[in-house]
């Protein structure tokens, strides 16, 4: 009993680092909202939350590449292909960002090298996100749906007490 | 340890990225794309831009940037309802026997 408490639940973790990843996401997509120096130190940050993420998914990520050739669903090797895709835009992303940094970077006395192209893979790259996240989500839809029921609805839900039966009482029969 | 490890072969992955990523910018490759500070009419930039353009955007953080927000995050709800549904399908199209444990993404075991 005690170890079950300790331990701690998979799902509910992997489900609170996800919406982390998604709210970040969402706010490094608008640096109007945010600001360039708050766009900038978060996008590093969702770097190391996207580490947390691949790390908590890896024994399904050694398994599917251990099988991708052999006999495995098909969709799931969609679901790889997508997630390896994602990983590259995102790690795109992050590095352009850097290289363009006005905020993040400067502070440390790190002043890259203008011109190129930079402004435009940035650019690139995350619109490509937008539409590899949301492949990404609806892949996992379910698993989602399931588990925000589970650990975020159905806490808050007033729980329905089961009938209670008084064996004494017969029916029809009023109490005083 | 292994945690550390998987971290260094992610970070590898990630250098090799950026690796091609610097090529491929730095090549001529890239020549199509416009250089920093070039002009650049904004018809020719359709589409969505995140954030728009940079010297738009500014530096501070602004209320109206909200918008943005909602549209990254109506574009992927759009993408999420119509790309659901045909995950659903396509996985009830897959037999019951082959459905394991490599369908959806499995968590950490514990160490």
């Amino acid at each position: 009993m005690q170890a079950e408490t300790k331990q701690p639940n998979r799902n509910k973790i992997n489900l609170l680092v996800d919406i982390a990843i998604f709210v970040a996401f969402l706010i490094a997509m608008a640096p109007r909202f945010s600001g360039i120096a708050i766009h900038e130190w978060l996008s590093i940050a969702f770097g190391a939350a996207i580490i947390t993420h691949l790390l908590l998914h890896w024994q399904w990520l050694v398994e599917i590449a251990r099988r991708f050739f052999g006999k495995t669903q098909w969709i799931s090797r969609v679901n790889y292909i997508l997630n390896a895709l994602l990983f590259v835009d995102v790690t795109v992303i992050i590095f352009t960002g850097l290289m363009i940094s006005e905020a993040a970077l400067p502070l440390f006395g790190v002043q890259m090298p203008r011109g190129g192209s930079w402004r435009r893979l940035h650019d690139l790259s995350a619109n490509l996100a937008l539409l590899l996240t949301g492949l990404h989500i609806a892949l996992h839809w379910q698993w989602i749906v399931s588990m925000v029921r589970r650990f975020l609805i159905a806490p808050l839900a007033p729980r329905r007490r089961p009938p209670q039966i008084d064996m004494g009482a017969t029916p029809g029969r009023k109490e005083a | 340890m292994k945690i550390i490890g998987r971290t260094l072969i992610i970070l590898a992955l990630a250098l090799a990225v950026c690796g091609a990523t610097y090529a491929l910018a730095s090549s001529g490759s890239s020549a199509s794309f416009p250089q920093r500070g070039e002009f650049q009419p904004r018809g020719d930039r359709g589409g969505f831009q995140p954030g728009g353009e940079r010297g738009e955007r500014g530096r501070g953080a602004s209320l109206f940037g909200v918008g943005e927000v909602l549209k990254s995050f109506f574009i992927m709800g759009a993408i999420v309802a119509v790309g659901a549904p045909a995950a659903g399908l396509l996985r009830r199209r897959q037999p019951s026997r082959a459905r394991s444990a490599t369908a959806a993404p499995r968590p950490l075991n514990p160490e």
